[in-house]
């Protein structure tokens, strides 16, 4: 099996890596499906906390391989979306380090994960009505949730791209760094990531996610049965007594 | 004719488009024109803009003619160095149009106009000579002292540390910043609201503003040229 794909386990974190810098790590089939596989990994394994999505080459991923499309390799895989991630996200976090463009699909795999670290020349945009498309792997959907509506909609309809500094002050990026320091800059946030306790950033991540769509009446309720799995969790336990005992918690995952 | 900078006057605006394919890196051709250009625009135009082409304003100096020695190094260096001074005291009001990357001597010439436009995405800004082992023009250090804000002024000079367009904003390489596709509508603002200004008083002004920075760079240009001259020596009898 070719590397298109890089796939990295070090202390809890893995590392997705599109390995096709000579197409801009455009994702075809098998990159879907490797994706799609990392994922699995990831949420199925205990000892991986959560993982960081990236590109080789200096360059996230600039979408869809158009090429591979037409001659009928679809990266779109059952049940999780394009590229296996943007319909259905893990449950444990993402991280997206970017350098150089994430754009059309790439920009949608970058919003799909749970955070962004970018190089301060990376570009974010939506391409996609330039060329007659939509961004209808998320773009649409997610951006106007994570930035303000018109400028989500200014950057659909103009198709525009723009810069990591402006991603930034918008609250779509998290950080930004020296160019060529995002793939490290993630590693270091999900190194604090890590020492967390596992069923608590997971859940985290789930009422997050979730709750923009619970009505504010009811959205305390639909919390509970959250926040009865961490209270009963071994972990919770442990968390708090390591706290009194003034030391390193050691998590168990449940 | 010499397309590396295409020459255009309309409505008193004189648009200098430096295109050499690439970098628009400064060798002795591309000054060449464009001193010819800045001399018609002088007796052409009211305002003057100095438009780099898409992803590059200016790379500075051509890094081959070093490569390959002789004396157009010094010719290339002293017709660099004076256009720096050329721009700083130009009798017109000089817009740069920086559409991409300005590098080196490109962010000195950058920085000798009198406005200047960045695209907000896709450009650096950077005064790299100490990252490539040279040493910065004595006139280049001039303008950056006068033009870069004081903050940013030492590491964006002595540590050649890049900068994003945001940052040269606040560092003050550039005016304003605008998306690629509205530069030229940002250029056109700016050019039907300077056209507007009486030439002999904006020369006077200017002159006034830059009385006390006249003598300094005039010193500086000549340390500079005179330094040049021992590199020729010192490649000619390599």
């Amino acid at each position: 099996m070719s590397d298109t794909v890089q796939v990295s386990i070090d202390e809890a974190v893995m590392t997705v890596a599109i390995n096709r810098p000579e197409a801009k790590n455009a994702v075809n089939r098998e990159v879907a499906e490797a994706i799609s596989t990392a994922m699995k990994e990831l949420d199925s394994n205990p000892t991986i906390r959560l993982a960081i999505l990236t590109g080789t080459g200096g360059m996230f991923c600039s979408g869809m391989d158009l090429k591979a499309y037409l001659r009928g390799e679809s990266p779109f895989i059952d049940g999780r979306g394009f590229g296996g991630l943007c319909s259905a996200p893990p449950q444990k976090p993402l991280i997206a380090a970017v350098e150089g463009f994430a754009l059309a699909g790439g920009f949608e795999l970058a919003i799909a994960c749970d955070l962004i670290v970018a190089g301060d020349s990376a570009r974010f945009g939506m391409p996609e009505v330039k060329v007659g498309l939509i961004a209808g792997a998320g773009g649409l959907l997610r951006t106007p949730r994570l930035i303000p509506q018109r400028v989500a909609m200014e950057m659909a309809l103009t198709g525009e791209m723009i810069s990591a500094a402006r991603a930034y002050d918008l609250g779509l990026v998290n950080r930004v760094v020296a160019s060529g320091g995002a793939l490290n800059a993630a590693l270091t946030l999900a190194r604090v990531i890590a020492a967390n306790g596992p069923l608590a950033i997971a859940l985290s991540k789930k009422v997050i996610s979730e709750s923009q769509d619970w009505l504010s009446n009811e959205m305390f309720t639909r919390q509970e049965p959250l926040l009865q799995a961490i209270a009963k969790s071994k972990d919770a336990m442990e968390g708090a007594t390591a706290f009194a005992e003034k030391r390193r918690p050691k998590w168990q995952g449940c | 004719m010499n397309t590396l900078v295409r020459y255009d006057l309309h409505n008193d605006v004189a648009t200098l488009r430096m295109d050499d394919g690439k970098a628009n890196v400064m060798n002795i051709a591309m000054l060449t024109a464009l001193n010819e250009a800045l001399d018609r625009a002088e007796r052409q135009a009211k305002v003057v803009v100095l438009y780099g082409r898409e992803g590059s304003f200016s790379g500075g100096f051509d890094l081959s003619v070093f490569k390959r020695g002789g004396p157009d190094v010094q010719t290339m260096l002293e017709m660099g160095v004076r256009l720096c001074a050329r721009l700083v005291h130009f009798p017109l009001p000089v817009i740069a149009a920086c559409t991409g990357h300005a590098v080196a001597l490109g962010a000195i010439l950058l920085l000798s106009c009198d406005l200047r436009i960045g695209v907000d995405a896709g450009a650096r800004f950077h005064i790299n000579e100490v990252r490539i082992g040279m040493v910065l023009p004595r006139i280049a250090v001039e303008v950056c002292r006068r033009k870069l804000a004081p903050a940013q002024f030492h590491a964006a000079t002595t540590l050649g540390i890049p900068l994003t367009p945001a940052s040269a904003l606040l560092a003050g390489f550039v005016d304003e910043l605008v998306p690629a596709y509205a530069m030229k509508d940002a250029v056109q603002r700016h050019c039907m609201d300077l056209v507007q200004l009486n030439s002999a008083s904006f020369a006077a002004n200017k002159r006034r503003i830059n009385a006390q920075w006249i003598e300094p760079m005039a010193i500086a240009l000549e340390a500079d040229i005179a330094e040049f001259k021992s590199f020729g020596i010192a490649v000619q009898g390599n």
